[in-house]
């Protein structure tokens, strides 16, 4: 009824709240922070003994791995859903804060937050509740795939079939879009995470090392690749020996690498065939023509597009900064949300 | 910049994706690829490939495709795709993008088919009632006599017919008096009384009133040749003057109607009957009442404009 007084003490916010990173876009101003979904807290001890937040995003990643016992860095989104409550919650708090300009009344944006196609109603409750507690008067959820199909710019609307792939860190989302809503939605909980893990894994196996999370994170972006490429290229990695227990140093080779990326990269690869098998044939056709889109920080794994246009047989483009797609369609989405309601998805 | 060697043929009016075109088509004939060997590890159709060295972008599916495309094609190429796609058009940013279908047509759809449908008139009806019963509290309290008038108008006109099977006996009678027979006017009466039309009973009624104290009783009695004759002897009078348009029913002690009528200002009535009567004066200020000569004042039975009242 007063909606148009609330353009006065709040900002509308889109939320890409994801596994890796959380996107904030604000209504009229654009993607105004970027951060990596971490949050660092601070238990403390004697007279004042209590929990405090140390730090978030940025600052609270450089942590990860490096705290030490009073301090506990974490990555509060699991699989692309809310898998610790009240962390979520402050982050999102803590978020909201930094991009909302300090007035008299403490904000309460409606937000919309995009969601995994694959959550179940818990999780997608889950997320709505961490918002409206941290200070949302009005929670509306789009689900990944839509969002990120808007950001990289497909025509939605039209009666056409678009297909995205959106690989964020959690989870893998496929969706097939045609008239401003999903024909065909699937979602695999594999992504950045789970390559970092085969990383791992891998290094240990083979190596007998040890490394944590943040390096293996690093050797994916330097020489991860999905396809094998006409040249090798190669890392030095520093790790702790099992054998010995001593921090040795040794050398990766993306070759090594692609081979430890076989598992996770078969899951996704099978997930957009079956896509492909799911979707109507008058739908396939189109996306015959013009190929898929990958959205997602996965989609900026190399040769990741190769890949699934060998499998596939089909055109596969990458889209415009994949990374914030999902963000920038949630802004969109947000700049018409009160023209339009059939691209939100009810709980 | 790092864009290799103008290709051959580029001139100034160009367009950037005409420009990025040709160097891929330069680029490529270079390396000895034919658009088919392109297309192949593209998944592309040859369509498109030759759609994207022509810098036709119009012929691909769309602006976000085009720019895919084209960076596909210059990695393949191993040149820089940034700066091809420096002048190639965006997708639009966020205002100008559509998130809604095409829409040609407004209005909902019903929710729970028919429930809605049969509440309606449910409603209406019960409106309607309710107006109806209001209506009637309402003339009811305030006792309006109008339509109280309308309503006893067609019970005189009902009663009428009835009457008129005995009342034309005397309303007849004198035409049969002046032609002295007696004999064909009670076979006539019942011959020519069921179906006369009440129309023609009531004016009948109301000119021969003289005629009208004859009925029922005496009527029935005796037969009809005497009984106009002696109908009046042991009959009272009425004497109606109307200074105003008013209708009046009398009725006599039998609680027949005698005289149910509109009398017209400056109209004189006299009704006899058998006392005592059972008056209803309309208009009752315009109306003076003389019974056996004596006048009679309707001023205390009068309730608004209507007088009730016996005399005797």
């Amino acid at each position: 009824m007063f909606g148009f007084l609330r353009s006065y003490f709040s900002n509308d916010l889109a939320i890409d709240l994801g596994t890796a990173n959380t996107l904030i876009y604000v209504r009229g101003k654009g993607i105004v922070l970027d951060e990596p979904s971490v949050v660092a807290i601070r238990t403390e001890g004697g007279p004042n003994a209590k929990r405090t937040i140390q730090a978030v995003g940025h600052a609270a990643k450089q942590m990860l791995g490096k705290t030490p016992g009073n301090i506990t860095a974490i990555r509060p989104m699991k699989d692309g859903v809310i898998a610790d409550f009240v962390v979520t919650e402050q982050m999102i708090k803590q978020f909201i804060k930094k991009v909302h300009d300090s007035r008299l009344l403490s904000p309460s944006p409606r937000i919309i937050i995009c969601v995994p196609c694959g959550s179940t109603q818990v999780e997608r409750r889950a997320i709505r509740d961490a918002a409206l507690a941290a200070g949302a008067s009005q929670v509306y959820l789009i689900e990944e795939p839509m969002a990120a199909a808007i950001g990289a710019g497909l025509p939605v609307s039209d009666a056409t079939g678009s297909m995205v792939v959106d690989i964020g860190g959690g989870t893998t989302e496929v969706g097939v879009i045609s008239l401003g809503g999903m024909v065909y939605a699937g979602s695999v909980r594999v992504g950045g995470d789970k390559f970092d893990d085969a990383i791992v894994n891998y290094i240990r196996r083979n190596y007998g090392m040890l490394i944590g999370d943040t390096t293996a994170e690093n050797i994916k972006k330097e020489i991860g690749s999905a396809f094998p490429g006409s040249e090798v290229r190669e890392m030095e990695v520093k790790g702790r020996n099992l054998a010995e227990g001593i921090p040795r140093s040794f050398t990766i080779s993306s070759n090594e690498i692609l081979e430890a990326l076989t598992e996770p990269l078969n899951q996704i690869v099978s997930a957009v065939k079956i896509a492909l098998e799911q979707t109507p044939p008058e739908l396939g056709a189109d996306i015959a023509d013009r190929g898929m889109v990958l959205t997602g920080g996965g989609a900026l794994l190399r040769d990741l597009d190769r890949l699934l246009m060998e499998e596939t047989g089909l055109p596969v483009i990458v889209a415009d900064e994949p990374l914030t797609c999902v963000a920038r369609g949630c802004g969109m989405a947000l700049e018409k949300m009160d023209k339009l309601g059939s691209i939100f998805t009810s709980d | 910049m790092q864009s290799p060697p103008e290709p051959s043929g580029v001139t100034s009016e160009m367009t950037p994706a005409e420009f990025a075109g040709a160097q891929l088509r330069q680029a490529r004939e270079a390396r000895g690829e034919t658009l088919s060997d392109v297309a192949q590890v593209l998944k592309l159709s040859r369509r498109q490939v030759e759609a994207l060295e022509n810098g036709r972008h119009d012929a691909l599916p769309g602006p976000a495709f085009a720019r895919g495309f084209l960076r596909n094609y210059a990695r393949y190429l191993g040149l820089d795709p940034a700066p091809l796609l420096g002048g190639v058009e965006q997708r639009g940013s966020a205002g100008t993008v559509e998130l809604a279908p095409v829409s040609n047509a407004t209005g909902e759809m019903p929710v729970g088919m028919g429930r809605r449908t049969s509440s309606k008139p449910v409603t209406v009806l019960f409106f309607v009632l309710l107006a109806v019963v209001l209506a009637g509290w309402y003339f009811d309290w305030f006792q309006t006599e109008l339509p109280e008038e309308a309503t006893v108008a067609p019970e005189s006109a009902e009663v009428a017919p009835i009457e008129g099977g005995v009342a034309t006996e005397p309303i007849e009678a004198p035409a049969a008096e002046a032609q002295q027979s007696a004999t064909p006017a009670p076979l006539q009466a019942p011959a020519s009384g069921a179906p006369q039309p009440p129309v023609a009973a009531s004016p009948e009624q109301g000119q021969g009133v003289v005629a009208t104290p004859a009925p029922a009783v005496p009527a029935t009695a005796t037969p009809a040749p005497t009984a106009s004759a002696a109908a009046p002897t042991d009959a009272a009078s009425l004497v109606f003057s109307f200074s105003g348009e008013s209708w009046v029913e009398v009725r006599d002690a039998a609680g027949a109607v005698v005289y149910s009528g509109t009398n017209a200002a400056g109209v004189t009535r006299t009704v006899q009957g058998k006392a005592p009567f059972t008056l209803v004066v309309g208009n009752a200020k315009d109306v003076r009442l003389e019974y056996q000569g004596k006048a009679v004042d309707l001023a205390p039975h009068t309730r608004v404009t209507v007088a009730r009242l016996t005399v005797q």
